[in-house]
């Protein structure tokens, strides 16, 4: 009998999960057909992030994640208030990048014309232009009168690959060193801001500071095994132009007493962390920071803070935006891509979202120099001057892979340097 | 008697600790879903108790970042896979068990070897036919899923299906049942304990499945909750706490399942226990 029971309660449940399915996937496929067959016919779905412009446009797809700033929405609405041709709908990327890569990459494989425009991270340019998967647009710039000299230069560089521009820059992320103001002394901070010191003397300072204030180190970085450390080492060696150099002040910091024991698994949060917390002089990280300091519970506050440029160029990170190659709609998509880089959809993003612009011009703007206090800052300034990419190739994945390993395994003392040293510039060479 | 007095201490401080271990990461997670960002890391991390205890990671999980409507998406696609691998994989073992046909080890070597394909190589091809079908972003994800429980469902399901005897199924056969009859009215009730554990086991599988589920539907409003989860970071941080709160938010539903049916299943097992 209780079987019996069990069995029609099971069979019960499944029914009634069965006819939610029904109706479900019916609804749902019945919109997604609509909206890839009918792009002009207005979407019915609710409350996705979709325009509410009105029908008779074309629909331009963008592919980026949200970084929760209402920056993305804000352009959106601008680009669309500019033109009455196309109207946009923003699908949510996720923030784990690697997911973002892997599904970019499965999308693209397949020859999806889902996404009309995608928003790329500073080293997946080469990989993806190498594969066909994105549009190159030196003809929309020419006809559009942009040249690269208009964008911020490590970002511009990054997009280009066999020296065609695929990709333009949305935002440059880039590393600097975030110091206590109220413990450095002002020599040693204007000597820091300017630029102008060696490893050397940047370990010796972070030694003699540590302690003072409640901190338990003089410096944190990125020293784990992922993409982190070819930023930091990238940092280190000049664009690796001196590996070897560049390695043995690496691995003297990290041995100092001056970096937590634990060094060599400090990704950005870490980091980010010990210098929010008061626990660090020195630290290594991305803009994003700056950001964090302005919470209520942090310990350290931005009138603390000073910022300097990094001695051997501060690596690009950030956001490019590209055109799928399968595109069914190129002119919209390129309408929407140009608008978003120009000057006047970077003053809305950067304003609302305080990030660097990629378009030159827009660093003057009044709005994105309130929304980003940094770029008050000269060492910011001297930063942004002098930015470095990563080495660019179509295996990126890979070459970065293997220096990831060889670099860290020099780190923690699991091969000496000259090993080291040829193994990073074999590899270089290669790619 | 002083001896097993030892004995009985000894066994309980082992049961007791080896339960706080295992507790442990459970207990933790619920108390950081109380507490600020600012307390998961530095002097405040080891606090029972957060210093400023909030509801806010709470609001944020299920107000701002959509985790209820993940956990609905997920209970509709874990329910359907169960019901389609249940069907499928009864008829399927039933034939099997049942029924003498060339290749039968062939067939359930097949079925295994579907089974051990690492699914990182076949989501690619997956999702071309997804792309092709115009069936991306849909609740028919659930077909995908099924790929990765049917196999193993059907191994279970003909072990279960073997064990009823024959006997029971000539005396219905006498009495007129036909065989689809037989299936559904004798086998299939009498290997109960059989079949919910194919039903959990296709659930659970269902609801923790990520990768077919974040390559297929990409778009918000389908995503499934392990998705959503990996949502709740940005580039460089991850935020524990709401992370805390929406493991929390998402267990409740899987729990409450498995307390409503928890004496079916015990019953299925014991009454299956003394029937041969």
């Amino acid at each position: 009998m209780k079987r019996k029971v069990a069995a029609v309660m099971l069979s019960a449940v499944m029914a009634v999960g069965l006819a939610a399915c029904g109706g479900g996937s019916d609804e749902t496929g019945k919109t997604t057909s609509e909206a890839e067959e009918q792009p002009s016919s207005k979407s019915e779905e609710g409350d996705t992030k979709e325009s509410s412009a009105s029908g008779g446009r074309e629909e331009i797809t963008l592919f980026r994640s949200d970084d929760g700033n209402g920056a993305v929405e804000a352009v959106i609405e601008g680009f669309e208030a500019s033109q009455d041709q196309y109207k946009v709908k923003w699908v949510t990327a996720s923030n784990d990048t690697d997911q973002t890569r892997s599904q970019l990459n499965t999308a693209f494989s397949a020859g999806s014309s889902e996404y009309d425009l995608v928003s790329i991270d500073t080293v997946w340019a080469g990989d993806m232009a190498a594969a066909g998967y994105i549009e190159p647009l030196d003809s929309y710039m020419m006809k559009a009168k942009r040249s690269p000299a208009d964008y911020n230069k490590g970002s511009i560089q990054a997009g280009t690959y066999n020296a065609k521009t695929y990709a333009l820059p949305l935002y440059p992320d880039f590393g600097v060193i975030f110091f206590r103001s109220d413990i450095v002394s002002e020599e040693d901070a204007a000597k820091l801001r300017s630029g102008d010191y060696t490893w050397d003397e940047f370990l010796s300072m972070a030694e003699k500071y540590k302690g003072q204030s409640g901190t338990k180190a003089g410096f944190t970085f990125q020293a784990n095994q992922y993409e982190g450390l070819v930023c930091n080492a990238n940092e280190y060696t000049a664009n690796f132009t001196d590996v070897k150099g560049g390695l043995e002040a690496m691995k003297k910091i990290v041995d100092s007493d001056a970096t937590p024991d634990d060094i060599l698994v400090y990704q950005e949060s870490e980091a980010a962390n010990s210098y929010v917390n008061g626990d660090t002089v020195f630290s290594r990280n991305w803009p994003y920071v700056w950001g964090l300091l302005a919470a209520d519970d942090a310990a350290v506050k931005q009138e603390q803070t000073d910022v300097a440029p990094i001695p051997g160029g501060s690596c690009i990170g950030g956001w490019l935006l590209a055109m799928n190659a399968k595109s069914e709609h190129k002119d919209g998509a390129w309408a929407f891509l140009d608008y978003f880089t120009s000057l006047e959809g970077q003053k809305i993003f950067c304003s609302k979202g305080g990030y660097v612009p990629g378009y030159n011009a827009a660093l003057d703007d009044a709005g994105v120099k309130e929304a980003n206090q940094l770029l008050g800052k000269e060492g910011f300034i001297k930063a942004l001057e002098n930015t470095i990419a990563r080495p660019s190739s179509d295996k990126y994945e890979e070459l970065s892979d293997a220096l990831q390993i060889s670099i860290h395994k020099f780190l923690s003392g699991e091969s000496d340097l000259d090993t080291t040293t040829s193994d990073v510039e074999g590899r270089l060479n290669q790619g | 008697m002083s001896k097993n007095k030892a004995f009985n201490t000894i066994s309980w401080i082992f049961i007791v600790v080896f339960l706080l271990i295992t507790v442990f990461p459970f207990f933790w997670i619920l108390i950081s879903s109380f507490k600020p960002e600012s307390e998961i890391f530095g002097a405040n991390s080891y606090r029972i108790i957060a210093e400023n205890p909030t509801l806010e990671n709470y609001r944020v999980v299920i107000m701002e970042k959509g985790m209820l409507r993940a956990i609905g998406n997920s209970f509709i696609m874990s329910a359907v896979t169960t019901f389609y691998v249940v069907v499928v994989a009864s008829m399927s073992a039933y034939i099997i068990s049942r029924f003498k046909f060339k290749g039968k080890s062939l067939l359930m070597g097949l079925i295994l070897a579907v089974a051990m394909f690492p699914q990182m190589i076949v989501v690619g091809p997956i999702f071309n036919m997804f792309y092709k079908a115009n069936l991306l972003n849909s609740y028919w994800v659930c077909l995908a899923y099924s790929t990765i429980t049917l196999p193993s469902a059907v191994w279970i399901m003909v072990a279960h299906f073997n064990q009823v005897p024959l006997a029971l199924e000539e005396a219905a056969k006498i009495d007129g049942c036909s065989t689809w009859g037989m299936l559904w009215k004798i086998i299939f009730p009498i290997a109960a304990p059989g079949v919910f554990t194919t039903a959990i086991m296709s659930f659970i599988a269902a609801w923790n499945e990520y990768l077919l589920s974040c390559t297929l539907n990409i778009d918000e409003k389908i995503q499934t909750v392990p998705v959503r989860l990996s949502y709740l970071k940005d580039q460089f941080t991850i935020f524990w706490s709401q992370i805390a709160a929406a493991t929390v938010v998402v267990v409740i539903p899987t729990l409450l399942i498995v307390l409503l049916f928890q004496k079916q299943i015990v019953a299925g097992i014991s009454n299956g226990a003394v029937k041969e």
